[in-house]
């Protein structure tokens, strides 16, 4: 107990007497040297009179020379150690603030793509593809109404061909019944004038149909072809709706998808950067936690201080007659330097490593956050298809799908209107035949008043204009035919202007409401782009902005990891103490053994020490002496609290 | 003065109880808030101070700060956390902390906050 006090007394001296004692390696040698030639002799080394020495003197000088070397080195050590934490900790508290800008720049990134924007465009997206839906029906509708009508008129203007013939055929029998007329006047002589009058009535009526059938026949043609080529043109217009729509609606729904999968794809990158950005938070708490652990190196080490400033003394108070004044033996002294330089450097190497593990830990988990950063930023790149210079990106996907779609409606409406005027020029053509059926009408009542003409002529001819009589009843069958043929063509002419003249007025009407719709579903659809394209520009915006800020902070965490070296010095430093007291153990265990007082006083060591730590250091180092009753006595008043709250708990 | 240290790292309540027993305080160390309150509730050794760590799993040292302002209206309590953003700084004062100390700190840090309480407790007991 003596020793012991002697170890924690002294220390106001420890400055002044560390400067008395710095000898040189050569000295130590030498000391050395002498010493262990003493020890193999059994022969104790005695006072050396004629300088009033002990022949230990320059031996323990060299001890106390190096203890208090190690003892600059351990003060450096623990004050310098805390200031770089202190400064490593404020540089992480940039990191946490940058950490958490970016977190939440990503997470502006995913509320733009996520949110109500997102699902206002799939509703107004719907809404255009109903729209898009009635629209494409009626202009469907029309369409085969235009082909249905086309075959209808088709079909009509084939029913008069044969019509239109017989009126041909019509024109010869006058024109013969004609000749024959005047051939048979000039047999009967003077009353012959009337029947000449007559044939010249006959003969303009036949240039009348000749003229009017040719041109009624011209238009039949014309419109026959017209109808015939663009009833080919309207079907394959109607085919190719039918895939518009298709396609169409096939583009929208896609745009759809690709909008509500944008929708639910940044829902999920946003709950994964919401735990990335938490996990990084938690993670760079963490490690400024960690950092804390200065203070416990800082403690370990003023233990170490503390310690071999209380040895100190015992190498420098007395050194001139140490080992025959007062009640400490000089036995006594190497032996305790011995006990205090195997414990202290014991704990120093276990505080050494502990700062190592936990810098490098440190060092590590900075790595570890700053690959996350860059993790999370290749992850928005690849997770949220907002692409980048190369890539193309769901915005431009979907743009491409509803610039799609407004072509597609342009295309339907131009098929539409090229529709429209050919049903306008089919109607105009039929109006101009329509024209003509008063004509054949007017033609029909000419021969029936030809033919009753020529019945009343031949009549008053008497038995001399029986042929007469022969030819007008021949003019009366022409009649009988004619009335059919025109009954037929103006039917059927009057049928068709009345189908086509309906279906063109509908069709202006429709074509009209169609137009406004296409107008407002196409500025329905530049609303939609417009939109994308803002939201475009922010997403990319955000996006520059996270790439950014994550450059900005993998430089400043690389940086910061680069400056850390504090556990390489300090290790440095710790060595070269723990070599000083472990060369001083070796010596003097050599020498002597650990003595009883310091086997008891490892048992004791809990009462001053409570690091768990410690308490294992000072168990491990009892045991190594033989000292197998190890028990820490830990703390007095724990006992209880211990019982009541766990392990944990200290009272003092 | 005693003090009631929580944190959930041990060494770190080792650390800092070892740190103040030096500068003559008597500490207690705690590894939970519920362990702290159940010693507050048996509370026969006069905790004067309660330290917490804000990070903690379970309960934080916020929601201890509560439950401690529940039964100990006026019992300071210091909180020690890595980050003491605003938000977080403005509502521990409003649920009554009585002060900060950002990790990592040294000890002269926070024996400095915890003398400024001290004071605090000492012109308190004055004014009475």
């Amino acid at each position: 107990m003596a020793l012991f006090r002697l170890f924690l007394g002294g220390r106001n001296k420890l400055q002044s007497e560390a400067k008395q004692v710095l000898f040189s390696v050569e000295h130590l040698q030498e000391d050395r040297s002498h010493f262990f030639d003493c020890r193999q002799d059994g022969v104790m080394p005695s006072t050396d009179s004629s300088n009033g020495s002990s022949p230990y003197s320059l031996f323990l000088a060299t001890w106390a020379s190096t203890l208090s070397s190690s003892l600059v080195i351990l003060r450096r050590l623990a004050g310098a150690t805390e200031r770089e934490f202190l400064q490593i900790g404020g540089q992480m508290q940039g990191i946490y603030q940058h950490a958490a800008t970016l977190s939440q720049t990503a997470i502006s990134l995913v509320d733009v793509a996520s949110g109500e924007r997102i699902q206002t465009l799939v509703e107004q997206l719907r809404q255009i593809l109903r729209e898009m839906e009635t629209y494409l029906e009626q202009t469907q509708n029309q369409n085969l109404s235009y082909c249905t009508t086309f075959n209808t008129v088709e079909n009509r203007l084939g029913q008069i061909a044969g019509p239109l013939e017989g009126f041909k055929k019509m024109s010869k029998d006058l024109y013969i019944l004609e000749v024959l007329i005047k051939i048979e006047s000039a047999h009967i002589g003077e009353m012959g004038g009337e029947f000449l009058n007559l044939a010249l009535d006959i003969n303009k009526l036949t240039q009348q149909i000749k003229e009017k059938f040719k041109i009624i026949q011209d238009n039949r043609s014309l419109l026959s072809s017209i109808i015939s080529k663009n009833i080919k043109f309207a079907s394959a217009a109607l085919s190719t709706q039918e895939t518009l729509v298709l396609s169409t609606h096939d583009n929208t729904v896609k745009s759809i998808v690709e909008l509500e999968s944008v929708n639910q794809r940044f829902f999920i990158l946003g709950s994964t950067i919401s735990s990335a950005a938490s996990e990084n938070s938690n993670h760079i708490s963490q490690i400024v936690q960690s950092m804390q652990f200065h203070d416990i190196f800082r403690q370990q080490v003023e233990h170490v201080v503390e310690a071999l400033e209380g040895v100190l003394p015992s190498l420098t108070e007395g050194n001139n007659d140490i080992a025959t004044t007062g009640d400490v033996t000089i036995e006594e002294v190497i032996s305790r330097v011995g006990d205090v330089c195997e414990l202290q450097e014991a704990q120093l190497q276990f505080a050494s490593a502990e700062l190592y593990a936990a810098v490098t830990s440190i060092i590590s988990n900075l790595s570890d956050i700053s690959g996350q950063q860059k993790l999370m930023a290749d992850e928005i790149d690849s997770d949220s298809g907002i692409g980048n210079v190369s890539g193309r990106s769901f915005i431009d996907d979907v743009r491409y799908h509803m610039a799609s779609i407004a072509e597609l409606l342009t295309t339907s409406a131009g098929t539409n209107s090229d529709l429209a005027i050919i049903m306008k020029e089919v109607t105009d053509t039929v109006d101009e035949i329509t024209g003509f059926v008063s004509d054949v009408e007017e033609i029909g009542s000419d021969i029936n008043q030809i033919a009753l003409n020529a019945r009343i002529k031949a009549a008053s001819a008497g038995p001399e204009g029986a042929s007469l009589c022969v030819l007008a009843e021949e003019i009366g069958f022409l009649s009988h035919g004619d009335a059919h043929r025109t009954n037929t063509i103006t039917t059927s002419l009057t049928e068709i202007h009345a189908t086509t003249g309906t279906l063109y007025a509908d069709a202006k009407l429709s074509e009209a409401n169609l137009a406004v719709k296409l107008i407002d579903m196409k500025a329905a659809l530049n609303d939609i782009l417009t939109i994308l394209g803002n939201m475009g520009a922010e997403l990319l915006a955000l996006l520059s902005q996270i790439h950014n800020q994550v450059d900005a902070l993998v430089r400043e965490i690389e940086t910061l990891n680069r400056g850390i070296d504090v556990h390489e010095r300090t290790k440095a430093m710790a060595d070269e103490v723990i070599g000083n007291l472990r060369q001083i153990c070796d010596k003097s265990r050599t020498l002597y053994p650990a003595s009883a007082a310091f086997k008891e006083e490892l048992c004791q060591m809990a009462d001053r020490y409570t690091m768990e730590s410690e308490r294992r250091i000072h168990e491990d180092i009892a045991r190594k002496h033989g000292v197998e009753s190890f028990e820490a006595q830990g703390v007095t008043e724990s006992t209880n609290i211990e019982s009541e709250f766990g392990d944990n708990v200290d009272l003092f | 003065m005693n003090i009631l240290i929580v944190d959930d790292e041990i060494m770190m309540v080792e650390s800092i109880k070892i740190g103040l027993i030096r500068k003559g305080y008597n500490i207690i160390g705690v590894s939970n808030a519920r362990q702290a309150l159940d010693l507050l509730s048996h509370d026969d050794h006069g905790i004067d101070l309660v330290i917490t760590d804000y990070l903690m799993p379970i309960t934080n040292g916020m929601e201890l700060l509560l439950a401690i302002r529940q039964s100990h209206l006026n019992l300071p309590v210091l909180i020690m956390t890595a980050y003491a953003d605003t938000s977080l700084v403005l509502e521990a004062f409003k649920n009554g902390c009585s002060g900060f100390v950002e990790k990592p700190f040294s000890r002269d840090q926070l024996i400095t906050e915890i003398k400024i309480i001290e004071q605090r407790l000492l012109d308190r007991s004055v004014d009475r």
